[in-house]
């Protein structure tokens, strides 16, 4: 009887062990194909990602926001990079090489609107109680960014020509009454 | 003594082999329910079934305001180095027509509810809908093939798609909740971001600050499709919007 219930908490313990390691661990043969080879075309820059965290919510969004900064270099390159090289010479002599070598840096700063980027493709593993995501960002350049744009563009020609109207003209008048009207109750700070 | 071990091994072994999750057909693909407007609302169970219902049914009107026309705008900011990526907070805000949810009120009309210990569900649509019967089966999410939009977006003409995935809270509800809040943030962030990045590189270390910005105006987003990893308790949402 003793060594039955011994044998059932040994058998309970090893199964919350086992659970503790998760499902699907991350390991080198479970990098997706396309992180290491990731596609190419002509409509559509790619550039694959990966991230660490607890939250795995979390490790998707640094490894997208990584993927929107590579896509970010590579379409500032194109159109108007700012890389800067700062070199820096201190010493004399023999000295100064050495030197320079480990004051060489290279400065890249990228600020652009990225419309219509997307993670196309992500895959999670779990490792030791962190995640790690990888993600290939997807962005339209050339005629898949047009399309995108001008189907976003649509909506903004609605927007306005309903902005234009009749009805949104006697809607701001309404707006503008009752905002008068709580402020005058002291409803506004 | 001896005796009162075996009840309590059993319950310990079996109360993580048992973990199945039941839900209504029309909450776990709610695009392929077929009405056109459509929302579902949550609520946590409580005493009275009833109330838990109507909470529901007002949460999904909230819902439904906040997809109809909602201006998500904010940022976040990474620092990445050797040693990884950090993760620099964020500030993110969301801000809807909050008069429209009394319209949503008196417009939905509530054609379906489920309830377990947990959580209270409600199906709203805009028109007197009529579920089809296998649209009322309730589905053990074991019995399910892992949907493939976990892995890859889903694209069809005309809409743009997002996921999100959350880890349970101690409310179900606010799991849910949270999964669809990432999701659309993520949604916008399809739309427009901005990024601001400033990499340093020289001979013994590489690092990177990385800043996103955006301020975005969503419209008729709609959830698609919901999962759950029963096995790491994982929410998972699908969302849609038409573009």
């Amino acid at each position: 009887m003793k060594s039955l219930s011994h044998f059932l908490l040994l058998l309970v313990s090893l199964f919350y062990l086992s659970g503790c390691g998760g499902s699907a661990t991350s390991n080198i043969s479970n990098i997706p194909e396309w992180y290491t080879n990731p596609p190419s075309g002509p409509n559509y820059l790619f550039a694959p990602a990966t991230a660490v965290s607890k939250d795995m919510q979390l490790a998707v969004d640094k490894a997208v926001t990584g993927g929107r900064a590579d896509i970010a270099r590579q379409t500032e390159v194109k159109l108007k990079g700012l890389q800067k090289k700062f070199d820096e010479e201190v010493g004399v002599g023999e000295n100064a090489t050495l030197l320079q070598q480990f004051t060489e840096a290279t400065k890249t700063v990228v600020s652009t609107v990225l419309s219509g980027s997307k993670a196309e493709k992500q895959q999670i593993f779990e490792n030791g109680g962190s995640y790690r995501a990888y993600v290939l960002v997807q962005y339209p350049v050339g005629a898949a960014n047009e399309a995108f744009l001008n189907q976003v563009k649509k909506k903004e020609e609605l927007y306005t020509r309903y902005r234009s109207s009749q009805a949104y003209e006697e809607l701001e008048k309404e707006v503008e009454a009752y905002e008068k009207y709580k402020k005058e109750q002291g409803m506004l700070q | 003594m001896k005796k009162g071990i075996f009840p309590l091994l059993f319950l310990l072994f079996f109360s993580t082999v048992i973990f199945s999750q039941h839900y209504p057909y029309w909450f776990i693909y709610p695009g392929k329910v077929g009405c056109d407007e459509y929302e579902v609302g949550y609520s946590t169970t409580g005493y009275y079934e009833d109330s838990s219902k109507v909470v529901a049914f007002k949460n999904g009107c909230v819902n439904h305001a906040r997809n109809a026309y909602l201006k998500i705008e904010g940022g976040q900011g990474f620092w990445e180095t050797e040693n990884g990526t950090y993760w620099m907070g964020e500030k993110i805000s969301e801000s809807f027509d909050t008069a429209s949810i009394q319209i949503y009120k008196e417009k939905l009309k509530l054609v379906s509810t489920f309830s377990n210990d947990e959580i209270t569900l409600a199906l709203l649509c805009s028109s007197d809908f009529e579920l089809l019967p296998h649209q009322n089966q309730i589905l053990d999410l074991n019995d399910l093939k892992t949907p493939n939009w976990l892995d890859k977006l889903p694209s069809s003409t005309g809409y743009m798609y997002a996921i999100a995935m959350t880890p349970k809270y101690y409310y179900e509800t606010s799991s849910w909740l949270e999964a669809e809040r990432q999701a659309r943030i993520n949604l916008a962030r399809q739309i427009s971001v901005k990024i601001k990045s400033e990499q340093k590189v020289n001979i013994s270390e590489g690092q990177e600050i990385r800043d996103e910005e955006f301020s975005v105006v969503l419209r008729n987003v709609s959830v698609v499709e919901r999962w759950i990893d029963t096995k790491r308790n994982i929410f998972y949402v699908l969302i849609k919007m038409p573009i």
